[in-house]
């Protein structure tokens, strides 16, 4: 019930701003610039499509009110959805100009003879469909993280300048000023989200730096970075929380990245030590996290993050972990171990093989402290003289082990690959777990 | 937060501004109905080779097309500029047409021009008002008077108000209005006539 009244309030505003300038012009519209219905079609795609890129930023711009209601994670999908959403707007806009007789379809084509409105709206809609593309072909292009981040930032804001010159320059209900006053309220609001993205808060870690104590290789191809605040006594955080984090001499920098903790948050070391475990995957996990070496200055941004135990109540926990996705998990176990939680803790450790088990000494020293605690590791590929579970976590798996009267009031915590998630997100509503009790946590989105 | 309840979510909000948008033009054309021709303003020129070709006088270049219509192909202007109703001109012209003005030159008197006429030339009247071919040859009422409301006469007719000229000096300092001077005195009756006094 929480999730819906904060669903209400925050898409109730999210609807609100983007459709505002839409009811102030449909008031305010002199009838003298009538046209026909497609047209009139065509300028709310358009204007929506513009609005709905203009608020990306906001949603990725790590507000601690949004992103404390939702989690960074289903923000950031929220964000790639929206952006494809708003290129299939984009892309009605200029399809319903030609399908009304009244334009032609020269409209579409760049031209020397073109009035500079139609053609900084053709540039927007190039760089848009640039934008969406890139994003979501990412990986097939083998561009790497850093420089599609670069590029996403530069061409968005391209994208929102021609977009906004369009509609300004050329635009039948931007013509009116009360709509022109809006539009300028919006730029003005863009901007200064922006500068408060890219230069308030790299300004306000400036005097919060971090410093690489310990760079220790893990099982699964993994590293964990241990880091000390310097200067400042740190922070807490919620098991199974993130930061952002990133190295070199400034927080300026573009190249930051969202990482679970795997210390334990409840009762961080004397001197404000914390433990981030990241692997191998990408160009920056892998090229530059190996060769990271101890006095390394480090920048962490968070914490943040919904994907915890602190904030969902249940009669047990069900943690559901896949690779390095076991890192948030660890992190939680880590405190219901700290709190002496007597709650049952049921924790299936999925992996490839029995090298890609990552912290599985550790899960098992845990599992010998912790009563409460239920082990189950599955592996993939294994030896035949392995006495855990086979193949891939299934509903089977899961109801062999958990209490048949009780696992439908846990709490489901699942991070892994991504078949992993989706493949939870639909077995346990189909056991009967409600679906608000299953948490996913997604960053490879690009 | 589940992956399904955001996808889930994100459909909706989609759904809701799709149909925002068919709200909008739905509203839209209720304030400003699409048929162009209902509030766009109708060609004033008469049928005729030279005005057959709008942008042959209307380019976006000198402003004089709106920039909002800077992708409407050419021959698409008379779908919403439908031609206009024109007035005709109910008498003979018996003074030329440059003297249509001495009569309908001031807007704010009846049947004056309408003030947006103000910009012609004064010999270009008939291009767009042709005289009615019933009324070709019916005298124009007489210029300048008003046709509503001449003042009644405050005073009898008699004695010595019979003669207008006494007091009202038609020759010299006269009382009358500058646009009565042409008139004679003796058709004053014409218009005015005797007030509630008598």
């Amino acid at each position: 019930m929480k999730l819906i009244i904060r669903g209400v309030f925050w898409f109730g505003l999210y609807l609100t701003l983007i459709l505002f300038p839409l009811i102030a012009g449909i008031v305010f519209f002199q009838p003298d610039q009538a046209a026909s219905p497609l047209i009139y079609l065509a300028i709310a795609a358009g204007y929506i499509a513009l609005a709905l890129m203009a608020t990306e930023l906001a949603l990725v711009s790590r507000f601690k009110g949004v992103a404390g209601a939702f989690g960074l994670d289903s923000l950031l999908q929220f964000h790639r959805q929206i952006g494809i959403a708003a290129m299939f707007f984009a892309t009605a806009h200029p399809v319903l100009l030609v399908a009304d007789r009244a334009y032609s379809r020269s409209l579409v084509v760049p031209s020397t003879n073109a009035p500079w409105p139609v053609t900084v709206g053709i540039a927007a809609f190039v760089l848009a469909a640039l934008v969406v593309g890139l994003s979501v072909y990412r990986r097939q292009l083998r561009m790497s993280y850093g420089v599609w981040h670069i590029t996403h930032s530069l061409i968005s804001i391209a994208l929102i300048g021609f977009a906004a010159a369009h509609v300004l320059g050329l635009g039948r209900f931007a013509a009116l000023p009360v709509v022109r006053a809006l539009w300028a309220v919006y730029l003005a609001f863009f901007v200064i989200m922006y500068l408060r993205y890219r230069l308030f808060r790299p300004l306000s870690l400036m005097h919060r730096p971090w410093q690489v104590v310990e760079n220790r290789t893990e099982h699964g191809n993994s590293h964990t970075l241990v880091l000390r605040p310097v200067g400042h006594e740190g922070f807490r955080f919620e098991p199974g929380q993130f930061a952002w984090i990133g190295f070199g001499r400034s927080p300026f920098a573009i190249d930051q990245h969202p990482i679970s903790f795997s210390s334990n948050g409840d009762i961080p070391s004397h001197d404000g030590t914390i433990a981030f475990t990241i692997k191998r995957l990408g160009d920056w996990s892998a090229q530059v996290v190996p060769d990271v070496v101890p006095g390394t200055r480090a920048w962490v941004d968070g914490p943040y993050g919904v994907f915890t135990i602190d904030r969902e109540e249940g009669a047990g926990y069900c943690l559901i972990g896949g690779g390095v996705g076991i890192t948030p998990l660890y992190a939680m176990l880590q405190a219901l171990e700290t709190r002496e939680d007597p709650r049952p803790v049921f924790m299936f450790h999925a992996a490839n093989d029995f090298d890609d088990l990552t912290f599985r000494e550790e899960l098992d020293a845990m599992a010998e402290r912790m009563p409460s605690l239920t082990l189950v590791t599955v592996l993939l590929r294994a030896e035949d003289d392995w006495e855990g579970e086979r193949g891939f976590v299934t509903a089977e798996i899961l109801t062999k082990y958990l209490p048949a009267t009780l696992y439908r009031r846990f709490q489901y915590f699942i991070c892994g690959p991504g078949p992993l998630m989706d493949a939870m997100e639909k077995t346990l509503p189909a056991i009967g777990v409600p679906g608000e009790r299953v948490h996913t946590e997604r960053f490879d989105m690009v | 937060m589940n992956h399904r309840i955001v996808s889930t979510v994100v459909i909706i909000i989609v759904t809701m501004f799709a149909a925002s948008a068919l709200l909008f033009t739905w509203a839209a054309v209720l304030v400003a109905p699409a048929d162009g021709a209902v509030y766009a303003p109708a060609d004033p020129h008469p049928p005729a080779r030279r005005t057959a070709n709008c942008v042959g006088c209307h380019t976006v270049g000198e402003g004089s097309i709106p920039v909002t219509h800077r992708n409407y192909r050419v021959d698409t202007c008379s779908a919403c500029h439908r031609p206009s109703v024109r007035r005709l001109v109910p008498h003979a012209i018996t003074m030329g047409e440059s003297r249509c003005v001495l009569c309908h030159g001031e807007p704010a008197r009846d049947l004056g021009m309408p003030v947006g006429h103000l910009r012609f030339e004064s010999g270009e009247c008939l291009l767009c008002h042709p005289v009615d071919h019933r009324f070709y040859d019916r005298q124009p009422a007489p210029a300048g008077l008003s046709l509503n409301f001449a003042a009644d006469i405050a005073h009898p007719l008699g004695g010595v108000f019979q003669d207008c000229d006494r007091c009202h000096h038609v020759e010299t300092r006269s009382t009358l209005p500058d646009n009565h001077r042409e008139f004679a005195v003796e058709t004053c009756m014409d218009c005015h006539e005797t007030g509630r006094a008598e």
